[in-house]
């Protein structure tokens, strides 16, 4: 819970992850999900979520569909084709990144 | 458990007495809360205890708060603010660049021109800003007539008094002098000015766009 600021800038990241993997979901089962996913750790807050959905809509990689489910509307998010090849970059780029972390905050060393 | 139409309805009044109106994020909030409501209801909590818990939770977005990239005068939902940035921090930057660079170069790079070009230029500017500053007019009256609010119709509202930049550049001041020497804070105010325009076309097409998109919702 005390390290929200360090995922703060991997949401986006997070976002295309869970799309790739559930083709399409909404608002509220994203932050569900996360919130399953890392036992409570990681909480996305509503006003966090919805600026950063509607930023990667508007940068063309996702796509919306909206329908009505019991009596009332829901907005869905899916993958566009450059959704999924910017995920796929994103992730390489978030790979990249924890190992440098791993490398600075555990270095190991050697007498080569 | 699913609520009722007349449930829907309280929480709907509930984001009214909130004045959100903002038809490309009201969707979505809606069923959030609803959601939440009915998670809370799950646990066997009343609908009005489930409401209250929820509506505490959502206060904190709902909190009229205002920023640095729009000005201090224009405030809304700290949910609308946020999601404006995000859409707007790119121009910000296109609007800084448009008013420094021109400035930096001409004063670095003194320009003089022909009397009859100077003439031209100024007479030029002068027509083309006066169409402009019509186009933005058209767009305002538009965007104030349809009554519809969305995060794009706010961006607007916060960037209409940057037009002055065009009438003070081209409508009031001259770009070229007598002697024909460009003058690079009025080349400047009118760079400016023209990246306002743009600003404002670009952010009412999206306004259209999501009215477009959500009228049927």
């Amino acid at each position: 819970m005390g390290n929200q600021k360090l995922y703060k800038g991997s949401l986006q990241t997070i976002i295309l992850k869970l799309l790739e993997s559930n083709d399409k979901m909404y608002g509220y089962e994203i932050t569900q999900h996360v919130k399953e996913l890392t036992k409570g750790e990681l909480q996305i807050t509503e006003g966090a979520l919805y600026p950063a959905l509607h930023k990667l809509e508007a940068d063309g990689l996702l796509d919306v569909e909206v329908a009505k489910v019991g009596n009332r509307l829901r907005k869905y998010y899916k993958l566009t084709e450059n959704g999924t090849k910017e995920t796929a970059n994103k992730l390489a780029e978030m790979q990249e990144f924890l190992k440098t972390m791993q490398h600075l905050v555990n270095p190991k060393f050697s007498l080569e | 458990m699913e609520l009722t139409t007349q449930q829907i309805h309280k929480v709907e009044e509930y984001l009214n007495s909130k004045n959100f109106g903002f038809i490309d994020l009201r969707v979505e909030i809606l069923d959030h809360i609803i959601s939440d409501i009915e998670n809370f209801m799950q646990k066997n909590i009343s609908f009005e205890n489930a409401f209250a818990m929820t509506r505490i939770r959502w206060e904190k977005h709902f909190r009229e708060t205002s920023s640095f990239y729009f000005g201090m005068f224009f405030s809304e939902s700290k949910i609308v603010v946020k999601k404006a940035i995000k859409q707007f921090r790119s121009f910000y930057f296109l609007y800084l660049t448009a008013y420094i660079l021109p400035v930096l170069i001409f004063k670095l790079f003194p320009v003089n021109a022909t009397v009859g070009f100077a003439n031209f230029v100024n007479g030029f500017l002068l027509s083309f800003s006066a169409v402009m500053v019509c186009y933005v007019v058209y767009i305002f009256i538009k965007t104030i007539v349809s009554k519809q609010k969305t995060t794009f119709s706010f961006i607007l509202k916060t960037q209409y008094f940057g037009i002055i930049f065009l009438i003070l550049g081209a409508v009031l001041g001259t770009v070229f002098n007598e002697e024909g020497e460009l003058n690079p804070i009025f080349t400047g105010f009118v760079s400016a000015g023209f990246a306002v325009v743009f600003i404002c076309h670009y952010f009412f097409k999206k306004h259209q766009e999501a009215i477009q998109k959500y009228k049927i919702s």
